[in-house]
């Protein structure tokens, strides 16, 4: 009906034209033809009324949309750098608020966490400020406790089960049955452990994980059916939730804990952890103040404790166990956070700044526009839109980023917490992030608005840049992008003190060739192995299966692997060693080896002899000392020939009777790091014991090998499982993996750092290329004039990088007074250099200058393309 | 309303949609016209230089129309010896191309005096 009307119309339209080309004097088929032409095809015509007709119906905001990609697309530079900026800056903050929410907000997944409580008894003085509790203070806190409703003790140890006819090496929990009331948690299947349960003869019961179940029994219905672990039929009375996981999330099972009379009477046995759920109206300071009247009535029945708990600096600590698990995380996360948050800021300022260069140039457009009856509210909801877009696709790319980079993260291991629970982003991250790209592109979209540009389009159009507003805005850019070079400085020499520390650390001598050795480990349960004899036994032939792996060139084995997770410290005396008065004896790494161990580790020998099959249960006791023990007893003097007793009267620490064990020591080995580089053994060293003479059931196997160690695991697990089928081997990894891993966090730490400086970097580059774009384009007109007059290229280049150059020097003046102060704080993460090293701050300055002089050139040449001519007319 | 400007469409007008539109308005304020009259009085008031291709005069009316700018009927008038589709103004377009033709004429002025004034040193 509309397309009959039009083509009458358009009928019309052409008839009328003709006649006037035939008046004109045309022939009658030229005078069509002309009056075809000048109407153009009416196909065509009908098209763009039916385009026109569509779009009009489509949402203005589609309309917006396209016209914003459209305008994106039109500035492929302006929207690459936008993005790029917004991108890394929604990519930090969004993964350091992962981890800070899942860190710092949701630490502990059981109901009220927030009222359990961590008691554990502190010896600061004696290098142990954190220890856990021991089972002798549990019935007296039962009765003088009452700041808590249940109390609770627990440990973490490894036992051995079979799972697909593999022994495996599972992490359980053996609790106290009022465990899982404090927690406030119960079974998916079946029950908790019973009160009866903890009895000796009555504890074969297990509670499973859900996901040990599955292992275990693939059909499920594993409540009533029997699990060997160590070798003993539990049957198993309950199955926790899927979800559930508390403090160790490799915990898979849950065991009565049996007390003995033994572990009863052991004060300061520190082999738990305690804890306890306070009362709806109770506080931790009660706690802790009813905790510390037990103490102080269990110390006067025990004088003969008093100098020595006093030396070590004794006294217990009641802290929520939420608080406890991230302390030492909290400043330093909250710091990362706040750094991501000023570098987002930073980002989003630096954007505003170029959003504003551009708009800029954009005057005429909108300035016409508005003049051509575009509404304000039109032209700033098309512009907000056209800036969502961009913060938009910013966020998404900023979210792939973040999860890309906490995969990163998860390599690090944060104590308690497993790494897919700390990296795990959940809706609330990503509503984090949403909240953030909306609000970026709000307040991106509303900078045009805020630098007057069509509230006075005609005033937008012959300002040059000289009104008051103008001057205030760039005053405020310029201190903007002062602060980030001053952040930038700050953070690349904190970053390079952390690299410098790393490369320190690294070359640390660890004491031992990590090179072609293979490490694993085994654990021999009580239950099959029940005396000294079975484990010797067990070790001289496990050593000789290894020992005859084809590639095998040193084999022996350790107690406590350098880098390990476990170490083992006992207070040891030397005779005629005279304690200074207040000495706070610490107790020196305590480590049994085999023989072979020393050749296979390659840790040199200083003087003596090394470990030998001779050495045997019969034979004369032996210990061997590193060089730092071998300083602290026996200053100047070679050790080997005298001798080691452990301590029996705790008043008199240097009395020997005949009774007293005494250890020979035959050998001096160097020094090794054994918790680690930086870490090492302490002030005081360690000492050694062969394994004939002290048999240990927790051994790690170490193999040199003459090729790729990795490629032996299978052999050494063959090997293990030939003397005794049901033993777990775990842990079978090369050395070299073992340090790796021990520098790992560190490694981490040092990226982060870098990448925030890099980051922190390139934010104060873009900073200082946004402020010099915009008063290029601001003052186009008034470099046009200076051109005209004369003015050369060179002259042109030399203002425009002053100005930057200016900000460089104020900011890394700033920057450099700032860095030091900021530097003391990391000073305890350093290793090996001082926070307020010159030679790195230099660095970072000579960094800044050149990366920013860079950012300056840019802009600069721009100015000396300026046309006069063009410039004028414009 | 903003500047819609598909390039080909903008190739073709050689003017952008919005003055069109009010191109257009501003001749039917001298009385109802049909297009070729209305495509005519542009061309002549503006000594040729806006020569407009006739076929994007249509789109435009219909945009006007659809917008309650203008109205349109067939009417045989004495001027003309068949049935044509005349336009006119509605009150409203009338009010609103006074408003935009006073905005137009400050840039217009603004314009000119950006252009006009005197180079500094």
């Amino acid at each position: 009906m509309r397309d009959d009307d039009l083509d009458r119309e358009l009928r019309v339209h052409l008839e009328i034209e003709a006649e006037e080309q035939r008046a004109r004097g045309l022939p009658e088929e030229e005078a069509r033809d002309a009056a075809r032409r000048a109407l153009g095809r009416p196909a065509r015509i009908k098209e763009d009324i039916h385009d026109q007709s569509r779009s009009m119906l489509v949402d203005g905001l589609t309309r917006d949309v396209q016209y914003g990609a459209r305008m994106l697309r039109r500035h492929p530079t302006f929207t690459a750098v936008v993005a790029a900026t917004l991108a890394l800056g929604v990519a930090a903050s969004t993964a350091l608020f992962t981890i800070v929410h899942n860190v710092l907000v949701r630490p502990l997944a059981v109901p009220d966490s927030d009222r359990v409580v961590l008691v554990y008894n502190s010896y600061p003085k004696a290098g142990s400020p954190h220890a856990g509790a021991a089972a002798a203070d549990y019935d007296d806190r039962l009765r003088g406790v009452d700041a808590f409703e249940e109390q609770a003790l627990f440990n973490v140890r490894n036992p051995s089960v079979e799972v697909g006819g593999v022994p495996e090496r599972v992490h359980a929990m053996h609790a106290t049955a009022s465990f899982f009331r404090l927690l406030r948690v119960s079974p998916r299947e079946g029950r908790a452990i019973a009160e009866e349960e903890e009895a000796p003869g009555r504890n074969r019961v297990v509670v499973l994980s859900a996901g040990l179940e599955r292992q275990l029994f693939a059909d499920g219905g594993a409540v009533g059916r029997r699990v060997r672990i160590d070798g003993e039929p539990h049957t198993v009375v309950g199955v926790m939730p899927r979800a559930f996981t508390f403090i160790d999330a490799d915990v898979e099972m849950w065991l009565p804990l049996t007390l003995t009379p033994h572990d009863r009477a052991m004060l300061h046995a520190n082999n738990w952890e305690y804890l306890g759920r306070l009362k709806p109206d109770a506080t931790v300071p009660q706690a802790q103040a009813q905790v510390d009247a037990v103490s102080a009535a269990s110390l006067s029945r025990h004088p003969e404790l008093r100098a020595v708990l006093t030396n070590a600096g004794f006294h217990v600590v009641a802290i929520p166990l939420q608080d406890d698990l991230v302390r030492d995380m909290r400043p330093a996360l909250a710091l990362l956070w706040a750094g991501s948050l000023f570098m987002l800021v930073m980002g989003s300022v630096n954007v505003a700044s170029l959003v504003l260069a551009r708009s800029r140039t954009r005057v005429r457009e909108i300035a016409t526009r508005v003049a051509l009856g575009a509404g304000r509210w039109r032209i700033a909801r098309q512009l907000a839109i056209e800036h969502l877009l961009l913060t938009t696709a910013s966020g998404a790319a900023g979210l792939v980023l973040a999860s890309a980079a906490l995969r990163v993260f998860a390599r690090v291991r944060i104590e308690h917490l497993p790494p897919e629970t700390v990296t795990y982003i959940d809706g609330i991250v990503v509503a984090y992030t949403i909240a953030t790209t909306v609000m970026l592109g709000v307040v991106l979209g509303a900078v045009p608005l805020l630098g007057g540009l069509f509230s006075d389009p005609v005033g937008a159009l012959r300002d040059d840049g000289r009104t008051a507003t103008s001057m205030r805005g760039r005053a405020l850019r310029r201190a903007l992008v002062v602060a980030q070079i001053s952040a930038a400085c700050i953070l690349l020499s904190g970053a390079g003190l952390l690299l410098a520390s790393f490369r320190h650390v690294v070359a640390v001598d660890p004491g031992f060739d990590s090179g072609q050795t293979l490490t694993a480990s085994i654990e021999l349960p009580t239950t099959r192995y029940p005396d000294g004899a079975s484990v010797r036994r067990f070790t001289a032939q496990a050593l000789d299966a290894v020992r005859a792996l084809p590639g095998a060139l040193s084999v022996g084995a350790t107690n406590v692997i350098p880098f390990g997770s476990d170490f083992n410290t006992r207070l040891i005396m030397a005779e005629g060693y005279q304690p200074a008065p207040g000495e706070a004896f610490t107790g020196p790494y305590r480590n049994v080896v085999t023989p072979g161990y020393f050749e296979a580790m390659r840790v040199g020998l200083v003087s003596g002899r090394v470990f030998s099959d001779g050495d045997t249960a019969e034979s004369r006791k032996v210990a061997i000392v590193d060089t730092r023990l071998a300083r602290h007893f026996w200053p100047g003097v070679d050790p080997v020939g005298r001798r080691l007793f452990f301590p029996e009267d705790r008043n008199d620490m240097t009395r020997i009777t005949e009774r007293t064990p005494l250890f020979l020591v035959v050998g001096v080995v160097r020094e090794v790091k054994l918790r680690g580089l930086v870490e090492g053994v302490g002030d005081v060293g360690a000492y050694y014991f062969p394994q004939a003479q002290a048999p240990e059931r927790r051994l790690t196997f170490v193999m040199r090998t003459d090729g790729d160690p990795s490629a032996l695991g299978n052999a050494i697990r063959r090997a293990i499982a030939g003397v005794d089928r049901e033993l777990p081997v775990f842990d079978v990894q090369p050395m070299v993996r073992r340090a790796e891993q021990s520098l790992a966090s560190r490694r981490t730490a040092t990226q982060l750092a870098i990448a925030f400086g890099v980051v922190a970097l390139l934010l104060a580059a873009i900073g200082i290329y946004g402020v010099l774009a915009y008063l290029v384009a601001q003052r186009t007109k008034e470099i046009g004039i200076r051109v005209a007059l004369g003015s050369s290229h060179a002259a042109v280049f030399r203002m425009v990088l002053g100005e930057g150059l200016l900000l460089i020097a104020v900011g890394a003046t700033i920057g450099a007074l700032c860095a030091p102060l900021v530097s003391r704080s990391i000073q305890s993460q350093l290793f090996g250099i001082r926070g307020s090293d010159p030679l790195i701050l230099a660095s970072a300055v000579v960094m800044l200058v050149v990366v920013g002089f860079v950012a300056c050139v840019l802009p600069a040449q721009r100015a000396t393309r300026i046309d006069p001519v063009v410039a004028l007319s414009e | 309303m903003s500047i819609e400007r598909k390039p080909d469409r903008q190739d073709r007008t050689g003017l952008l949609q919005g003055t069109l539109d009010m191109l257009i308005r501003r001749t039917l304020l001298l009385g109802p016209a049909h297009g070729h009259e209305i495509a005519k009085h542009i061309q002549r008031t503006t000594d040729e230089v806006l020569c407009l291709e006739h076929g994007s005069l249509y789109p435009a009316l219909h945009r006007l129309e659809r917008k309650a700018l203008v109205t349109a009927k067939w009417e045989t008038r004495a001027s003309q010896k068949r049935e044509c589709k005349y336009y006119r103004l509605t009150p409203l377009g009338r009010k609103q191309l006074a408003a935009e033709a006073s905005k137009w004429n400050r840039l217009a002025k603004a314009i000119a005096s950006v252009m006009r004034a005197p180079v500094k040193a």
